[in-house]
C-alpha cells in the first residue's frame, strides 16, 4: 500500500512536472505567438514583363514659384489641388512654419498661413500638410491630425493611437486617401530597426475617423520583412491609389508591389528592375548596431516611391541602383536611378534609367495628367518643377 | 560610533556635491597625427582656403555652428555671442555657420533673434552647402576645434549644459592660446 502510495506520488509528481512544463512552454510561446503578427498573405499574380520603348522625357516647359522674403526653400510637403475650378499648389515651409498656397497657373502667391498662430503653444515636430481645398487643410504634428480651413480655424483634432509611436504624415509618395469617412495616412517608420518582433508588429497605415475621433492601424509589412532585418532606410515605403480605389504598395526591399483594399483583396505583382542582378539581402544585426545602415543601404538595390498616373493608368515605380563597394570606399556615393512602368493590369511595360536630376519623392501628377517633378532644391528664391512627358505622346515619336 | 556615522554622511555629501558640480564631459582630445592634419585641412577648406599662411602656422580655433541642426538653446547662445563679439574677435579664431539650405536660411535665424548676420572679414564664413556635415565635422550642435601648427588637437562639442562656458572660452580665447597682442 505504501509502495502503491509512493508510485502514486511519483506518478502524480511526474504528471505535475509534465503539467508545469506544458504551462511553462505555453507561457513562453503562447504570448509570443499572439504578439507575432503574421504578414498579409497576398496571392502572387505572375505576369511576364514586356519592355517597350516607353519612358518619361524632360520637357522644356517648367514651373517656377518665386519665394518671398519670408518664404524658404525648406519644403516638407506639397500637393496640387483644385478649388472652384482653379488649380493651386500648397507647400509646407518648415523654416517659416507656414502653409503657402500659390495659384498653379499664374504662379502668384495666394495665401500664407502661419501655423504657429494657429497651433498656439504647440511644440512642432515632423509637421506635414495636405491641402484638399480652401475649406479642408490636413495638418499632422507629433501624434495629432488637425483639420483646418484657410482662415486658420481648426474644426477637428484627432490623436493617433499609441501616442508618438505612431506619427502619421502626408507626402507625395504617401498620399491622403479618404474612403468611407476614414482618412488614411502613412505612418513614419518610427520602429526599432534592429527588432524583428517590433517590425513584424508594425503597421504602415493610420486611419482617422473624424466623426468618432478615433484611429485604427492597418497593413503590416510584407513577408520579406518578417524574415530578416533591413534597417530603417528600407522601411520608407510608398503607396498610391489606383482607379479601383485600391492601395498599391511599394516597399524598398521587395521586388513585388501589393494591391489591396485592406479587407479581402490582397494581390502581389512582379515589379522587379531588369537591372537588379541579385536578391536584396537582409542587413546584419551587427551592421545596424554599428550604425552602418546607410552604408548597407547604399550597397543594395532598393525601390522607392510608387505613383499612379490616372490619365494613362500607368504605375511609376522608382528604383535606386546599388553602388559598388569600391565606389563607396572612394566616397563616390552617387547612385543611378530608374523608373519601372507598369500598365493598368500590372504588367511591366518599360524601364528606363534617369538621365536627368529630379527629386524622386516629389513627382506630382495634375488633374489633367501633367507630370511634374521638383528640381534645383537649393535655389533659395524659387521652387522649380520640370515637366515630364511620355515619349509616345511627343510629336516626334508619333511619326 | 555616532561620530563615524556623521563622518560617513559628510563624506557621502561631499562626494555627492562634487558629482553634482562636475562638468559634463564634452571634450575630445585628438592624438592621432594623421587625423589631426586631416581635420585641420577640412576646416581650412570651409574657409575657402583663405587663411593667410602666417596664421596657419600659429594657434587657431574654429567654431562651427550648424544653424539648423543645433538645439534652440545652443543656437541662440551662439548667435548672441557671434553678434556680441563681431568687433572684438580674438585673432585666428574663425566662425563658420553651416546649413544646407543656403544663406537666406542662415540669415533667417539671426533675424528670428532680431539681429543681423554680421560680416567679419576673414573670420566669419558661411558654409551654405553644409560641407561641414559632409566632412563629418559637425552633427547636431556647435563644435569648437582647437589647433596648433596646422594640427587639431582638441574638439569641444557644445551641449546645453556647457555651451555658455564653451563659447566664453572661444570668444575670450582660452588661457593657453590667448593671442599675444591681446592685452585685455
Amino acid at each position: 500500500m505504501q509502495q502503491s502510495g509512493n508510485e502514486n506520488l511519483v506518478n502524480s509528481t511526474k504528471s505535475n512536472i509534465g503539467g508545469w512544463l506544458f504551462l511553462s512552454l505555453f507561457c513562453l510561446i503562447g504570448p509570443n505567438c499572439q504578439d507575432r503578427q503574421q504578414p498579409v498573405f497576398s496571392t502572387f499574380v505572375p505576369i511576364a514583363p514586356s519592355y517597350e520603348n516607353i519612358k518619361l522625357t524632360l520637357q522644356p516647359d517648367t514651373l517656377h514659384f518665386q519665394l518671398g522674403a519670408k518664404i524658404y526653400n525648406e519644403i516638407k510637403s506639397f500637393n496640387y489641388f483644385m478649388n472652384d475650378g482653379l488649380a493651386y499648389i500648397s507647400f509646407y515651409d518648415r523654416r517659416s512654419e507656414s502653409i503657402v498656397i500659390y495659384n498653379f497657373h499664374s504662379r502668384q502667391l495666394c495665401k500664407q498661413l502661419q501655423l504657429k498662430r494657429i497651433l498656439k503653444d504647440k511644440q512642432f515636430y515632423k509637421v506635414s500638410v495636405y491641402t484638399q481645398n480652401f475649406d479642408s487643410i490636413y495638418v499632422t504634428n507629433l501624434d495629432k491630425l488637425y483639420l483646418l480651413d484657410s482662415a486658420g480655424r481648426i474644426s477637428r483634432t484627432v490623436q493617433c493611437r499609441d501616442g508618438i509611436e505612431n506619427i502619421a504624415f502626408y507626402d507625395t509618395y504617401v498620399p491622403i486617401v479618404v474612403k468611407q469617412n476614414i482618412i488614411y495616412m502613412g505612418l513614419r517608420p518610427f520602429v526599432k530597426e534592429s527588432s524583428l518582433p517590433a517590425i513584424r508588429k508594425w503597421k504602415v497605415l493610420c486611419g482617422f475617423d473624424l466623426n468618432k475621433a478615433s484611429t485604427s492601424l492597418y497593413y503590416p509589412l510584407p513577408s520579406i520583412y518578417h524574415k530578416g532585418l533591413y534597417g530603417r532606410r528600407f522601411l520608407n515605403y510608398s503607396y498610391c491609389l489606383n482607379e479601383k480605389g485600391n492601395f498599391v504598395f511599394s516597399f524598398p526591399a521587395d521586388t513585388s508591389i501589393y494591391e489591396t483594399n485592406l479587407t479581402d483583396l490582397h494581390l502581389a505583382y512582379n515589379a522587379r528592375s531588369k537591372f537588379q542582378a541579385a536578391p536584396i539581402e537582409p542587413v546584419s544585426d551587427e551592421a545596424l548596431k554599428k550604425d552602418e545602415g546607410s552604408k548597407e543601404y547604399a550597397l543594395r538595390d532598393a525601390y522607392g516611391p510608387i505613383y499612379y498616373d490616372h490619365s494613362t493608368h500607368r504605375y511609376l515605380r522608382i528604383v535606386k541602383h546599388k553602388i559598388a563597394k569600391a565606389d563607396f570606399d572612394a566616397q563616390n556615393y552617387r547612385r543611378s536611378y530608374g523608373i519601372i512602368i507598369l500598365n493598368q493590369q500590372f504588367k511591366i511595360i518599360g524601364e528606363f534609367l534617369l538621365d536627368y536630376d529630379i527629386l524622386l519623392d516629389s513627382i506630382m501628377i495634375t488633374q489633367v495628367g501633367e507630370i511634374y517633378a521638383r528640381v534645383n532644391k537649393d535655389d533659395e528664391n524659387a521652387l522649380h518643377f520640370v515637366r515630364l512627358r511620355w515619349n509616345e505622346d511627343q510629336p516626334m515619336t508619333k511619326k | 560610533m555616532t561620530k563615524y556615522i556623521v563622518l560617513l554622511i559628510a563624506i557621502c555629501s561631499f562626494l555627492a556635491c562634487n558629482e553634482s558640480i562636475k562638468k559634463p564631459e564634452n571634450t575630445e582630445f585628438i592624438s592621432d597625427t594623421v587625423t589631426q592634419a586631416a581635420v585641420f585641412n577640412d576646416l581650412i577648406k570651409l574657409t575657402n582656403n583663405s587663411i593667410e599662411e602666417i596664421n596657419l602656422k600659429d594657434s587657431m580655433a574654429f567654431l562651427i555652428l550648424p544653424v539648423k541642426l543645433s538645439c534652440p538653446a545652443c543656437r541662440k547662445k551662439t548667435i548672441d555671442s557671434i553678434v556680441k563679439h563681431q568687433n572684438n574677435m580674438p585673432d585666428r579664431h574663425i566662425v563658420i555657420i553651416s546649413a544646407a539650405e543656403g544663406i537666406k536660411n542662415i540669415r533667417s535665424y539671426f533675424e528670428e533673434q532680431h539681429k543681423e548676420l554680421p560680416v567679419i572679414k576673414n573670420q566669419l564664413f558661411l558654409d551654405s552647402t553644409h560641407q561641414a556635415y559632409k566632412y563629418k565635422l559637425v552633427k547636431e550642435n556647435p563644435v569648437i576645434f582647437y589647433a596648433l601648427h596646422q594640427k587639431v588637437y582638441k574638439k569641444v562639442l557644445a551641449i546645453p549644459a556647457t555651451v555658455k562656458d564653451d563659447l566664453c572660452d572661444f570668444f575670450s580665447g582660452p588661457q593657453d592660446f590667448k593671442p599675444q597682442n591681446d592685452n585685455r
